[in-house]
């Protein structure tokens, strides 16, 4: 049978399209299994979780996990304490990593704004090793800063601060702030600050009015990468911070992981109260850390 | 009242010097434009008169105070930028009032100006809208209200239309000139395109490689090219030009090329030992009787058909010539015809300095 | 600035230069002070002090018999087992992670260069992996990994791989591997958009050419797709050196630098010199053997950039 050009055409495409959606599906199981592996978990009961072979879903899902890790179920927390385990509730630590990742956030934003603006709009002859020396800045591994840190911390006393973390994470978001907001200020065409000059602004009123309101993409962009980074932070979280006082989520996720045994669907409900912040905000700037990515300019 | 006076202009970037020695005078209400190739400078020179490109040195003054040093925003000037520089946050409303507001006018008379100045430009149902809303002529339109709101003594335009397309370029052309008129005030307009310098100017100012080439009306300007550069840049088709040198035939002083075309020796006597640069525009030249004295003897071998008028292109000797003429069927392709240019308006230049001689 | 011309144009233009470039520093130096202020108290500071203390044999426990040593931390790091062993592991770190990232990286990037219906979903769920914080990255492997329940286990048990459960993070043979994978999987999502983006920058008039010249599929990726990512690869591969010299969060969690010392690498020996040793002279040269070699790698990787124009005004 002869078929049409049109209909071979058309079976080629669906022919085309089932072969990438197959391949498409391996991908997303590949990135979003173990997500999804870590929702299910912790969503199942104790029994349920320790099946073999296991369920590849809650059968008889409960939240029990969540209820636990905020406080709910004292005695479950107290029965998995006494095997050894140490889970508390995550509510303080939650509440630690909101307001380090939302002052780390504005702080980065304050001290980047004005010298990526330098670096857009002023010409000046160190401007070039001066963005250069943030980009190496940036590249500096945190652990080469923990020691010495620690021990200006400990002179100052503020070991187990929110403060510690917030003056040490903007070591990391300012370089790259800097740098991400001055590639976005050049975007914004000079003309329209020149229009504004002879207008009758001057240079600050110019760029606060004209520059600063086309920015706000960008800064939002830059605001919720600083938080993420400072959300996610592990390192100086763990080595700074003692008690619940300024003990980030990160860190009291990763301590209900016991030696000797573990209850993996609470270690994963934290895991995913964990996640959460970090997975929506990075769908809202999905744009800009593709950009990003792509200047080779973020924090891996 | 402002006049422009620009004296011993330098401007330099590092070590690329832009222009030298500039010296221009606009007078009050005078409606000058700059026209040259791109990278002549002319836009440098708009820019410095906004106050937005510092002087490296000499002076600008507006109405006899030095402007030089001076802010752009503390300069009684606005600009429309080539491509419009609209606040994209604002609406055109906004836009408008943008500069008033910041000079502390009273909110009052902000909008009575805005309103006024939209009713001038056709803008009052678009006053609320973005500028990401309009079309590329109303941005233009709004770009032009931002600046007449607020009644500047000079007013700067940097290539304004070259975004429009063409049809609307030649409406846009007309309004400004209009606009010159109702509003009593000096412009300074800058464009890379001769008609658009032709069609406006009260007296246009030709830069090439930041050096004003020459100083007048269109008209003069293009009937008494100062250079060789202005004759080939202004008017289209360009103006056929011929390396020839002074010479005798058959007892007449007359100028020969060197594949030998004569032309008649220019009527004033200086300066013609040397080389010589003939040049006459393609409207000058003539089909001519093959008796005619001094006709040259050519082969056609294009023809154009611009709708207005035909081109033709000649071959004489080892130059290639261009003819217009009214616009007519032209079959002989190919064929020999004796052209002759006008002598009237034949122009005359000095090789080496590339000066006007006749 | 005192060539001939300056003297031609008088000193207003000279002092007009200067004023102006003299305020622009100013403003640029006053719009920085911040974060200089910031990153020299926060950063440049503790390195000066760190490579100090580097140079001094200075232990928290016995905080008095400090005293400068020179560079003997450096040298001895030549001797120490514990060094050349996290050398050799971090190596060993790097090499996989780099080559399976850089594999399975490349391979959905050009899937997802394709048009494909529901691309943009699967575009925007491939950067989940990279969102998750390390450490949660690090829990959940360490789940998939578990010795009784994992499913890692089950997995491979249904289908007849193995017959006996195993704690693949805990296994000498295999804590290595169960590194590696979960770090790629945190890093496929970055690798994927870099090549990406130098995917879609690719003219599709050289695909249209080549396919007039009859050249085949394949031929066209070697001959096109390839050498246009040669710039992405090279910035993968120092960003992903670079995070094999950083990573620390997903040691922590999944292996604690064991079995023995099987996935100790710089990073973790660094920190457990410093921290759980209290040798910070020790741990301090460590940092800045790391330090040195960031050094060097960020200076290939701002040479890169500066290639690609991302310097430019």
């Amino acid at each position: 049978m002869r078929l049409s050009r049109k209909t071979r055409l058309a079976l080629r495409k669906a022919g085309r399209n089932a072969v990438l959606l197959c391949l498409a599906a391996i991908a997303m199981i590949y990135l979003i299994g173990p997500v999804y592996w870590m929702v299910s978990t912790s969503l199942m009961t104790e029994k349920e979780m320790f099946q073999v072979p296991p369920h590849w879903y809650p059968h008889d899902p409960s939240f029990h996990a969540y209820r636990a890790i905020f406080g709910f179920n004292p005695e479950l927390v107290a029965e998995v304490n006494a095997r050894g385990l140490q889970v508390q509730n995550i509510m303080p630590a939650l509440w630690n990593s909101i307001k380090t990742s939302v002052f780390v956030a504005f702080a980065t934003i304050l001290i980047a704004i004005p010298a990526a603006y330098s670096f857009a709009r002023l010409r000046f002859r160190l401007s070039l090793p001066l963005l250069m020396a943030y980009m190496m800045l940036r590249t500096v591994p945190s652990i080469v800063l923990v020691v010495p840190v620690f021990m200006v911390l400990r002179t100052i006393g503020l070991i187990d601060t929110t403060a510690s973390l917030v003056l040490v994470y903007c070591t990391f978001t300012v370089p790259f702030s800097i740098w991400l907001l001055q590639s976005y200020f050049k975007t914004i065409p000079i003309e329209l600050e020149e229009a504004a000059w002879v207008d009758g602004c001057g240079q600050l009123t110019a760029a606060i009015r004209i520059m600063l309101p086309l920015a706000v993409p960008g800064i939002v962009a830059t605001f919720i990468l600083a938080f993420m980074a400072s959300w996610s932070e592990f390192l100086y979280a763990v080595t700074f911070t003692k008690t619940l006082n300024s003990q980030t989520v990160t860190v009291i996720a990763s301590s209900f992981i016991g030696i000797e045994a573990a209850r993996f669907d609470l270690v994963l409900a934290a895991g995913v109260l964990s996640s959460l912040p970090p997975f929506i905000l990075a769908l809202i700037v999905q744009r800009y850390i593709v950009a990003g990515f792509a200047a080779g300019s973020l924090k891996g | 009242m402002a006049t422009i006076e620009i004296s011993d202009l330098h401007k330099r970037y590092g070590a690329v010097e832009i222009f030298r020695n500039l010296n221009l005078h606009v007078q009050d209400k005078e409606f000058v434009v700059l026209v040259g190739p791109s990278g002549c400078g002319k836009s440098t020179l708009l820019r410095m008169l906004a106050g937005l490109e510092d002087v490296t040195d000499g002076t600008i003054s507006f109405d006899g105070t030095d402007v030089t040093d001076l802010k752009p925003k503390h300069r009684d000037v606005a600009m429309v930028f080539q491509n419009y520089a609209l606040y994209p946050h604002m609406s055109v409303a906004k836009n408008m009032a943008f500069g008033l507001r910041m000079r502390g006018v009273t909110n009052a008379e902000i909008e009575q100006r805005v309103a006024a100045a939209a009713g001038v430009l056709g803008l009052t149902e678009y006053l609320e809208r973005h500028p990401r809303e309009l079309s590329g002529g109303q941005r233009q339109r709004v770009a032009m209200g931002r600046a007449i709101v607020r009644t500047p003594q000079v007013f700067l335009f940097d290539e304004p239309l070259s975004n429009l397309d063409a049809l609307l370029r030649v409406d846009m052309r007309a309004e400004v000139k209009s606009l010159h008129q109702r509003l009593n005030a000096t412009f300074v307009y800058v464009t890379h395109d001769q008609v658009e310098a032709m069609t406006m100017a009260d007296r246009m100012v030709v830069m090439n490689n930041g050096t004003i080439e020459q100083v007048g009306a269109p008209l003069q300007v293009y009937d008494k090219p100062a250079n060789v550069f202005v004759a080939s840049f202004i008017g289209s088709p360009a103006m056929n030009m011929i390396r020839a040198k002074p010479s005798v035939a058959n007892g007449q002083k007359v100028i020969r090329s060197d594949d030998g075309l004569t032309f008649p020796h220019p009527k004033n006597n200086t300066g013609c030992e040397g080389g010589l640069i003939v040049g006459f525009r393609p409207r000058d030249l003539n089909v001519v009787d093959k008796d005619t004295s001094g006709a040259i003897e050519a082969k056609v071998e294009i023809v154009e058909h611009t709708g207005v008028e035909t081109l033709v292109y000649v071959r004489a000797g080892s130059h290639k010539l261009c003819m217009s003429i009214d616009k007519q069927e032209w079959s002989g392709l190919g064929e020999s015809v004796c052209v002759l240019p006008d002598p009237a308006n034949t122009h005359y230049f000095d090789e080496t300095t590339k000066q006007r001689v006749g | 600035m005192t060539s001939v011309d300056n003297v031609a144009l008088g000193h207003d233009a000279i002092d007009r230069e200067q004023t102006r470039e003299r305020r622009e520093s100013f403003s640029a130096f006053a719009l920085n002070s911040p974060a200089i202020i910031w990153l020299v108290f926060m950063a440049v500071i503790p390195i000066g002090w760190s490579f100090w203390t580097s140079l001094h044999s200075m232990n928290l426990r016995r905080p008095h018999r400090t005293q400068f040593i020179g560079l003997d931390n450096y040298f001895e790091l030549l001797h120490a087992p514990e060094f050349l062993n996290a050398i050799q592991v971090t190596a060993v770190f790097a090499a996989g992670t780099i080559a399976f990232s850089l594999l399975i990286g490349l391979l959905l990037a050009l899937l997802l260069n394709e048009e494909f219906p529901g691309r943009s979903l699967v575009r925007a769920l491939t950067l989940v992996p990279w969102a998750m914080p390390p450490v949660v990255v690090g829990l959940v492997w360490s789940w998939i990994y578990d010795g009784r329940f994992g499913l890692l286990n089950a997995i491979f048990k249904s289908f007849g791989i193995i017959r006996e459960s195993r704690a693949w993070a805990l296994d000498p043979d295999f804590a290595m591997a169960s590194l590696i994978t979960a770090q790629v999987w945190h890093q496929v999502p970055f690798v994927t958009i870099v090549f990406l983006a130098a995917l879609q920058t690719i003219p599709d008039e050289f695909y249209e050419a080549a396919k007039v010249d009859g050249a085949s599929r394949l031929s066209r990726f070697f001959h096109i797709t390839l050498p246009w990512l040669s710039q992405a690869m090279l910035i993968v591969l120092i960003t992903q050196t670079m995070e094999a010299l950083r990573v620390f969060d997903l040691v922590f969690v999944l292996t604690g630098g064991g079995p023995g010392d099987a996935t100790t690498v710089l990073g973790w020996l660094t920190y457990t010199r410093s921290f759980s040793f209290l040798d910070f002279g020790r741990g301090n040269s460590y940092a800045f053997v790391m330090a040195f070699m960031t050094l060097l790698l960020s200076v290939f990787y701002i040479r890169l950039l500066w290639k690609r124009g991302e310097f430019a005004r």
